[in-house]
């Protein structure tokens, strides 16, 4: 089974927006690929520049040693799962899922077969004669991978299937698709704008903003080490604290956090902190007030919004807590998740400490990592 | 110990104060009815009249006021009326006319409607307004040019040359495009991954999915053939291939017509339209073509 390659691929389209520009991907053989973005980012023009609805305007794509860009939809072997399905509505279930194998003019018997295999792993086999109309939304889901599957593809690219779905199904079919993935190895490009789907179901995510390629790795490796600002705020939820600050003689500020980071030059930076980091100070701890706002507890932790004094900064254009809690002058806005144990109050102010070691820097021009 | 029964809990809970006052007079059908039946009506008249008039003998369909009750029913006038021309030459010239016109709409105008809808080509847009533009030239400007281009071919008085002219209509590629461009795109996208060329595309997704759009544009078509008379008055010189609009104007005399005869033969031209609009009639049904998209 081939892998996929983008080559320096970029797409513009008609009037000058660019959708995508200069990316370049190595998807090994079997490998499970997430592009994973805000709306916008050119992941779903990405993926259908793979799948042939797209012409790319610059770069090469191959599906295994073939260079794919010349080649039409329907010759590079690949399936897909649109976002919003798309069975076929005249068709039953059982016609939909033959359709792909109807059209490479398989002898029938064989059809079948492979139907009701399918149909029996995904467990469709008492709604073959229905109609896309009458199943549920769960179901058409199911259709929709069958119907990709039935093929055997070399390649599967899948457009946000799950986004259709209400939470408790989107869990399961969730975990559906790694099993499936476990167990039938297909080269998979999976796109989504959900960061959970991204970081549990990826062997690799491809982080996008803005049709450019952000950072490329291994889920823990994203969340771990992120490359830029960008990265960092995208990637976990509730999204990293970014504060701006900056370095002197080794001592980064920001606002009333401060702690020392050797070998870095002077410059301004953004200073980040994950809300999982966070817990209450303890002597010695690098540590920041935290005035209090709203207290969500969960069961298991407690999450606290509230404001720092810092100046925010904002990287991400979709940032939600903004419109939540305004920021107020030379006040940020930060969270935190803490063990329910402690249960902070409303307009109290609590000290809130970091170990040294998870604190992000970036540059606050570049936006950078800096290590 | 009994259960409260139900006169017991309407005791503690009475009807609110202002209930019978909100309940409103209740027509047993919707007051669009009080419009529309009347309307109705008025266009069933002249309906009516024809019927009347076909039974009637020929001094009262002639006699002014008109007769609206005939005092006796003359069926024999449409017996008359079927031996006194080759009738069924001209039913069978207008099956033949509408089913072909119908026919070569369907293929011809989905064809050309399809490639505005989703083929990108160069200069698209300038041909669609073009073809829109055709739209708004009566026929009566296009006949002596359709007329000079039919007999180049060699079909004047034929039904070749009733029908190769009426094959495709503007009108008919503009309908059928809007409808395809309401389609899902996905669906097309996802045939097109799935292995389906262009044509079976069209063929196997987007024709089956258009049935109500292809079934308005059918019986537009058959009702327009059915009905035309100017184009065959025009090409057609001899009664064996003239259609019935033209064979029933045999019946109207220089000198006087007999309207009843007339009637009969305009009403018994009537029922296939009206089998054609009974047939169609379930394909009217609102369009399924959205219920594979979440």
């Amino acid at each position: 089974m081939p892998g996929v390659t983008l080559d320096a691929v970029r797409k513009e389209f008609p009037g000058g927006a660019i959708a995508v520009d200069d990316l370049s991907l190595e998807i090994a053989d079997g490998e499970f690929m997430i592009l994973v973005g805000s709306s916008g980012c050119g992941k779903t023009t990405a993926l259908r520049m793979i799948a042939g609805l797209e012409q790319p305007s610059a770069g090469t794509i191959r599906i295994g040693d073939r260079v794919v860009n010349d080649v039409s939809a329907r010759d590079r072997d690949i399936a897909m799962v649109f976002q919003n399905y798309a069975l076929y509505p005249h068709m039953t279930v059982a016609r939909n899922l033959a359709y792909p194998l109807r059209q490479r003019r398989m002898p029938k018997r064989e059809i079948a077969e492979r139907v009701r295999e399918v149909a029996e792993m995904l467990s469709l086999d008492g709604l073959l004669g229905r109609r896309p109309a009458q199943l549920s939304g769960g179901q058409r889901q199911r259709v929709a991978m069958g119907r990709a599957l039935v093929r055997e593809p070399e390649v599967f690219l899948l457009d946000e299937p799950l986004s259709n779905l209400d939470a408790k199904l989107r869990i399961q079919m969730r975990a559906a698709l790694k099993r499936l993935h476990a167990r039938l190895g297909v080269t998979t490009v999976y796109v989504t704008h959900d960061q959970v789907e991204a970081m549990t179901l990826g062997d690799r995510i491809a982080v996008l903003s803005e049709g450019k390629l952000q950072q490329l790795g291994q889920p823990q490796e994203v969340y771990d080490l992120p490359a830029n600002a960008f990265v960092a705020g995208f990637i976990g939820s509730p999204a990293m604290n970014l504060l701006r600050g900056r370095i002197r003689d080794g001592r980064v500020t920001a606002g009333d956090l401060a702690l020392e980071r050797a070998g870095v030059p002077d410059q301004e930076l953004l200073v980040g902190v994950r809300p999982e980091a966070l817990s209450t100070a303890s002597e010695g701890m690098p540590s920041f007030d935290l005035h209090v706002a709203v207290v969500e507890p969960l069961g298991d932790e407690v999450i606290v919004h509230g404001s720092v004094q810092a100046e925010v900064a904002r990287v991400t254009a979709e940032e939600s807590d903004g419109v939540l809690l305004a920021d107020d002058g030379d006040r940020a806005n930060a969270v935190a998740r803490l063990d329910p144990g402690s249960r902070p109050k409303v307009d109290s102010v609590i000290r809130l400490g970091v170990r040294a070691a998870d604190v992000h820097l970036f540059n606050a021009d570049t936006g950078n990592a800096i290590r | 110990m009994a259960t409260p029964s139900l006169g017991a809990v309407s005791e503690r809970f009475p009807p609110l104060p202002d209930s019978r006052s909100r309940r409103r007079l209740r027509l047993p059908f919707s007051p669009w009815h009080l419009f529309l039946a009347p309307l109705a009506a008025i266009m069933l008249v002249p309906l009516v009249w024809m019927a009347i008039l076909s039974l009637e003998s020929e001094p009262q369909a002639r006699s002014f006021p008109p007769v609206l009750i005939p005092s006796s029913l003359h069926f024999e006038n449409y017996l008359t009326t079927w031996n006194s021309a080759p009738f069924g030459h001209f039913f069978l010239n207008s099956a033949l006319y509408s089913l072909a016109t119908v026919a070569g709409n369907l293929v011809f105008c989905s064809l050309a409607a399809y490639a505005f809808a989703r083929i990108r080509f160069f200069g698209r847009e300038v041909l669609f307004v073009i073809l829109l533009a055709t739209l708004m030239v009566p026929f009566q400007v296009l006949l002596i040019p359709t007329f000079l281009i039919v007999k180049k071919l060699g079909m004047v008085d034929s039904i070749g040359g009733l029908i190769v002219p009426n094959l495709c209509s503007a009108f008919g590629i503009f309908m059928l495009r809007q409808f395809f461009r309401t389609l899902p795109i996905e669906l097309e996208e996802a045939a097109r991954i799935d292995g389906t060329s262009r044509l079976g595309i069209l063929w196997k997704i987007v024709l089956p999915l258009s049935m109500p759009a292809l079934a308005t544009l059918a019986i537009i078509q058959f009702m327009w053939s059915w009905n035309d008379f100017l184009w065959p008055l025009i090409i057609i010189n001899t009664s064996t291939h003239a259609p019935l609009q033209l064979g029933l104007s045999t019946l109207q005399g220089a000198h006087g017509t007999q309207w009843n005869l007339l009637m009969a033969g305009t009403l018994m031209s009537q029922v296939p339209m009206l089998a054609a609009f009974l047939f169609a009639q379930r394909w009217f049904i609102r369009s399924i073509a959205f219920t594979g998209i979440k």
